[in-house]
């Protein structure tokens, strides 16, 4: 079972109408109604900023290609076919640019976690996996993010990386034992 | 069972997917091992730990978003139909200007002064520069608003399918 970070991702996973309202809303911003549209990026934006953190440890890069996914989805939605599932379809797509962009900026390099934030600065115990995170390769990282982090099932996550179930498994069973020998060794 | 082969199975064992008989062999030996231990206490807490990252300060993304979808936005519709008005004034300047049979003609020509440009031959009669300059313009119209069109065309389809 996974954690999935904050209330929102919960309802996501678990309560049918939030998928549903994200599905309808969707389908009316194909037809061209902006503030469907806008509420879309409202219902997604706290995920997006944080998976796009997770994913580039800069608070700055993470606002823009935050902006860039919601830009893309935008151009993107009349190839949305709305009766499928919207959170894995636009999940995929928030993957593939967040590939694109890392792999656009590959020469700049991540600044420590927390560099940059005007809030609290994270905790060292997160600081730490942060720092682990950022040594993975990313498409282990992104794997990680939106299982655990932006809550997608198994299945979702797979369909998104174009893997199958037991690769993405055995991916992922690799880079939390890298997470993991990583915070044991930094551990005092 | 040594330390490295319990560390190896520690993710099956938090994922609940060990044999029961190899899960309890690896717990036993956890218990007897302080360093695997504190590995086994990573693996266990890393599922809520990635689930916990911290959140970025929360901004309100979506009037960012939505000037930039207003900046990237065209009309395709009105695009449309002021490329192709481009494309027929081009054509029938062009057509205007050297009839049909010109136009042969003058795509001739063109080539040929294409050579004198390249000075491939020498004994090319010079072109004169304003008729060269003139054909060329327009060439060149047309092909951008035959490019104009597509461009647009394919956009106007993505927003009405």
């Amino acid at each position: 079972m996974p954690c999935v970070g904050g209330t929102v991702a919960v309802l996501d996973r678990l309560a049918l109408p939030v998928e549903d309202a994200s599905q309808a809303l969707a389908r009316r911003a194909t037809g061209g109604d902006d503030d469907a549209f806008e509420a879309l990026v409202r219902r997604y934006q706290r995920r997006v900023h944080g998976f796009a953190y997770q994913h580039l440890h800069d608070p700055d890069e993470a606002q823009d290609l935050a902006q860039e996914i919601f830009v893309r989805l935008y151009r993107a939605l009349a190839r949305y076919d709305s009766a499928r599932p919207f959170d894995p379809w636009f999940w995929k797509l928030a993957t593939n640019v967040s590939l694109n962009y890392l792999r656009r900026n590959a020469n700049t390099p991540a600044p420590d976690p927390g560099e940059g934030w005007s809030g609290d600065a994270p905790q060292p115990e997160a600081a730490q996996l942060q720092d682990a995170l950022s040594d993975l390769e990313p498409r282990s990282r992104l794997a990680l993010l939106l299982h655990y982090y932006s809550g997608l099932s198994l299945e979702e996550v797979a369909s998104t990386l174009g893997l199958s179930v037991p690769a993405l498994k055995s991916r992922m069973h690799r880079a939390r034992a890298t997470l993991r020998r990583a915070l044991v060794e930094a551990a005092p | 069972m040594t330390c490295a082969t319990v560390r190896r199975r520690l993710e099956s064992l938090v994922d609940g997917r060990l044999d029961p008989g190899l899960a309890e062999a690896v717990r036993a030996h956890v218990a007897g091992c302080p360093e695997c231990a504190r590995h086994q206490r990573a693996a266990a807490s890393m599922p809520a730990r990635l689930g916990a990252l911290p959140m970025p300060p929360q901004v309100d993304l979506a009037p960012l978003v939505m000037a930039r979808v207003a900046a990237g936005r065209q009309r395709p519709e009105l695009n449309a139909a002021l490329a192709t008005l481009e494309l027929v004034l081009g054509s029938l300047v062009l057509i205007q200007i050297s009839g049909f049979a010109g136009l042969a003609g003058a795509a001739t020509g063109a080539l040929r002064d294409a050579g004198w440009l390249l000075g491939s031959s020498g004994s090319t009669p010079v072109p004169v520069p304003a008729d060269l300059f003139l054909f060329l313009a327009l060439v060149g119209l047309v092909a951008c608003s035959a490019a104009h069109l597509a461009l647009l065309s394919r956009g106007s389809r993505r927003r009405l399918t």
